[in-house]
């Protein structure tokens, strides 16, 4: 932590959250998308962390572990519904999938 | 058997009361505290149960064939039944004819026993009160009724007329089919009448003054099918609303003052009231009482009333309902009395309404329409009595008036009727030959309201007219020229409008009864259904004056105290009395003389003089263009104000701002914001995101 300082270690979460966005929303491909969300998770995770050394509070790591739980939960009913859609759609790409057109 | 009856009657719980208080009070004791006699409740409850009971034992109106329906209404004035010849009209009475006669005759009888009850002198009213009506705050409300010697008057005319019109209109609508309903509204009427009468305050007056108004509506568009029918109706009921309007500000402005509604009440805190409020109070009752009683400048009603069958116009428009405004303005006697403004008002109004409806009656051929603009002239000379301060006179002619113009317009629905739906006055002649008994009914009425001496419209016009001459109100104080008051000046207007009412009711008499029948068809007598009312009534028409006059005087001066004659033999004394009297009987001699002289033996007379004057003749035949006057300075700004409302509030605001500019609102944003519902992920989670890069912005920045 002394090493490399708290601002580097949020600099590398913002840089790794805004990565996550940016694949969001640009890919098309519904499973690229959720490594994706599963990055910007981590980014906040490590955010998490960070604050926990620094604040010298365990509190944030405990977080942590329920996060990532959460994100293992997440991860098998993504793909569960991932491959429900391509079941139906017969492509996992986002833009085809758009039955909720207005 | 009768006695048993009798006793049966008196030992009802309800009428207790009144045995008892003739047991403790002495007779001959005049006591001030009213009698109460529940009996009087019945009054108006008979009528109405009649109407109710001739309605449900009608049943259905008999199923006419479409041919014949279209026919009856549609093609006559004034008739439902074209195709009768004369002998159809049979004189067998229809159930509900049989139903609402009784009633009508059961409260006759039964306004007689109050009539003694309250003639045995115990007492200066009967009373009785059915329940609390209204009880907020300061206002209590009683419907309460009271029979007083004012109101005993106007019950005997409205049920006694109304009875033998009743028995009349048996026979006059024996082959209409819708009997029941006809026999319905004219209980219904009674009934209203009798609460007008007897109501004794001012809100139970104003329920039965609405009453009487439906019932005028509901009749006069009877034969609705005919658009001109229901037309009448319609400006019945829209005049007479305005006249409503005053009424009930004046109503409004005496509750303020006074605090209470009931005319004993309101006359005894008059003399605490400002006097510009009794003016404003009496000035808009007088409105009202305009309204319905057919005064300038509210009488346009009244003549097109007659599209209405014949007994309507006897029974209302021209015996009682049209009296009711006279009857509240003499209920309120003191009032007025304290008001000289206004009653200064009331007789140029009365004597302008009084003169101009007998010139218009000149020129009209159509008989009813005579008669009805006669009868606006009366109600005037009504009108002019009571603006002299002389109430007890003015409901004098109320009563002659009801004798003789209920037979007057009989025998003429007789007239009708015998020759076979006509109503124009160059149709008829030579009838008398046909119609005896009609005949002679139609000159009895003719004699009276021509004011020929000793008929009972002599005694009570020259009272109208010695009232007007000798009164003492503002209008002696106003010289309209040299030496010649107001009030003289009206009485010559008066005299006028004698001679001229001698003139046209002689004029038709004479085109309907003699020379030679210009109709065709062979005229008939009508049934005895219809003629016996009329015979009935010739008799009072004739002698009631002459019999009774001083009598119904003292009589009706008991309530109304006005100071007036002091009995009408102090006035035999009075010179100027006699010269006045003297001229008003030549004037109407020699009127009606003239009249009769020239429509026997100069028949091209007329038709010269009107070419002659022509100017003066298209006035009168255009009825004073009054309709058109009023058409072009209300009914035309009103329609154009209501045509820019309409546009601007109807179809602007209303309908293109609210309801189509709400619709517009949802449409647009509907299509704008569905564009953002494209159903693909990126375009929601992109707007998420910049969302939540906004919220946090802005969150930041604070």
């Amino acid at each position: 932590m002394n090493e490399l300082g708290l601002h580097f270690n949020l600099l590398i979460s913002a840089i790794l959250f805004c990565i996550g966005v940016a694949g969001v929303l640009t890919r098309k491909n519904t499973i690229v998308i959720f490594m994706c969300i599963e990055l910007m998770l981590n980014a906040v995770n490590l955010t998490l962390v960070t604050f926990s050394v620094y604040l010298n509070n365990i509190n944030g790591q405990i977080f942590v572990f329920f996060v990532m739980a959460v994100a293992a939960a997440e991860a098998a009913v993504g793909l569960a519904i991932i491959l429900s859609v391509f079941r139906n759609f017969l492509t996992v790409e986002s833009d085809e999938v758009a039955e909720l057109a207005g | 058997m009768f006695s048993i009856f009798k006793d049966l009657i008196l030992s009802l719980p309800l009428s207790s009361s009144l045995t008892q208080s003739e047991v403790v009070l002495p007779v001959g004791e005049i006591s001030n505290s009213p009698l109460v006699d529940s009996r009087l409740l019945f009054l108006p409850l008979i009528p109405l149960v009649g109407a109710l009971l001739s309605y449900l034992v009608g049943g259905k109106p008999k199923v006419e064939d479409d041919h014949h329906s279209d026919h009856d209404h549609g093609s006559s004035h004034d008739s439902h039944a074209h195709h009768g010849s004369h002998d159809s009209y049979k004189s067998g009475m229809s159930l509900s004819a049989i139903v609402a006669t009784t009633a009508s005759s059961l409260s006759f009888v039964l306004t007689l026993l109050l009539f003694t009850a309250l003639g045995s002198g115990v007492s200066d009213s009967i009373v009785a009160s059915a329940w609390s009506w209204i009880d907020a705050g300061d206002l209590n409300v009683d419907f309460k009724f009271r029979f007083d010697h004012l109101s005993a008057v106007m019950c005997l005319v409205i049920t006694g007329i109304g009875s033998l019109i009743h028995l009349y209109a048996s026979g006059y609508m024996a082959e209409d089919p819708h009997q029941p309903r006809f026999f319905a509204y004219l209980n219904l009427f009674l009934s209203a009448m009798l609460i007008l009468v007897l109501g004794d305050n001012l809100l139970l007056t104003f329920v039965g003054w609405e009453g009487v108004g439906l019932c005028s509506y509901l009749l006069i568009g009877f034969w609705f099918k005919e658009m001109d029918n229901a037309k009448a109706g319609q400006k019945a009921f829209i005049v007479n609303r305005i006249g409503d309007a005053g009424f009930l500000l004046g109503m409004f402005t005496l509750f303020y003052y006074t605090g209470s509604l009931s005319p004993s009440d309101i006359l005894a805190k008059v003399h605490n009231m400002p006097a510009l409020a009794i003016e404003v109070a009496a000035i808009l009752l007088l409105i009202g009482a305009a309204g319905k009683s057919a005064q300038i400048p509210l009488y346009i009603w009244l003549p097109d009333a007659m599209a209405g069958p014949t007994p309507v116009s006897a029974l209302i428009h021209a015996a009682t309902m049209v009296t009711s405004g006279v009857y509240m303005v003499a209920r309120l006697a003191g009032l007025f009395s304290a008001a000289p403004h206004a009653l200064l008002l009331v007789s140029i109004i009365g004597t302008l309404t009084a003169f101009i409806a007998a010139t218009i009656a000149l020129v009209q051929n159509d008989i009813k329409k005579v008669l009805a603009y006669s009868t606006v002239s009366q109600l005037g000379f009504m009108f002019m009595a009571i603006g002299a301060g002389a109430y007890s006179v003015g409901l004098y002619h109320v009563v002659t008036h009801a004798f003789f113009k209920a037979l007057l317009f009989m025998a003429a629905g007789s007239v009708i009727v015998g020759c076979h739906h006509e109503q124009d006055m160059r149709k008829f002649g030579g009838l008398f030959k046909y119609m005896k008994f009609t005949g002679i009914s139609y000159i009895a009425g003719t004699y009276a309201i021509s004011g020929l001496p000793y008929g009972s419209g002599f005694f009570s016009k020259d009272s109208v007219l010695w009232a007007t001459y000798s009164s003492t109100g503002l209008a002696s104080t106003i010289e309209v020229s040299n030496g010649i008051f107001l009030n003289q000046a009206l009485w010559g207007v008066g005299i006028l409008t004698a001679a001229l009412t001698a003139f046209y009711m002689t004029r038709s008499l004479f085109l309907t009864f003699f020379g030679t029948y210009r109709g065709h068809g062979t005229p008939h007598e009508t049934s005895f259904n219809m003629v016996f009312p009329l015979l009935v009534l010739s008799v009072p028409s004739l002698i009631f004056s002459f019999l009774y006059g001083d009598t119904l005087l003292t009589y009706l001066a008991h309530w109304t105290r006005s100071d007036f004659l002091g009995g009408h033999h102090a006035l035999l004394e009075n010179h100027t009395y006699h010269q006045l009297e003297t001229i008003s009987m030549w004037v109407a001699l020699i009127s009606a003389g003239l009249s009769g002289l020239i429509y026997t033996f100069a028949k091209g007379l007329p038709a010269k003089i009107s070419s002659l004057l022509s100017p003066i003749y298209k006035l009168l035949l255009g009825k004073w263009y009054v309709d058109e006057l009023y058409n072009l300075v209300i009914v035309l700004p009103l329609r154009g104000i209501s045509r820019v409302f309409f546009i601007l509030f109807d179809r602007i605001l209303i309908d293109g701002l609210l309801v189509t500019g709400s619709s517009v609102v949802v449409d647009v944003a509907g299509t704008t914001l569905k564009k953002i519902h494209s159903g693909t992920m990126k375009s929601s989670l992109s707007l998420m995101f910049s969302l939540f890069v906004f919220i946090i912005l802005f969150w930041v920045i604070l």
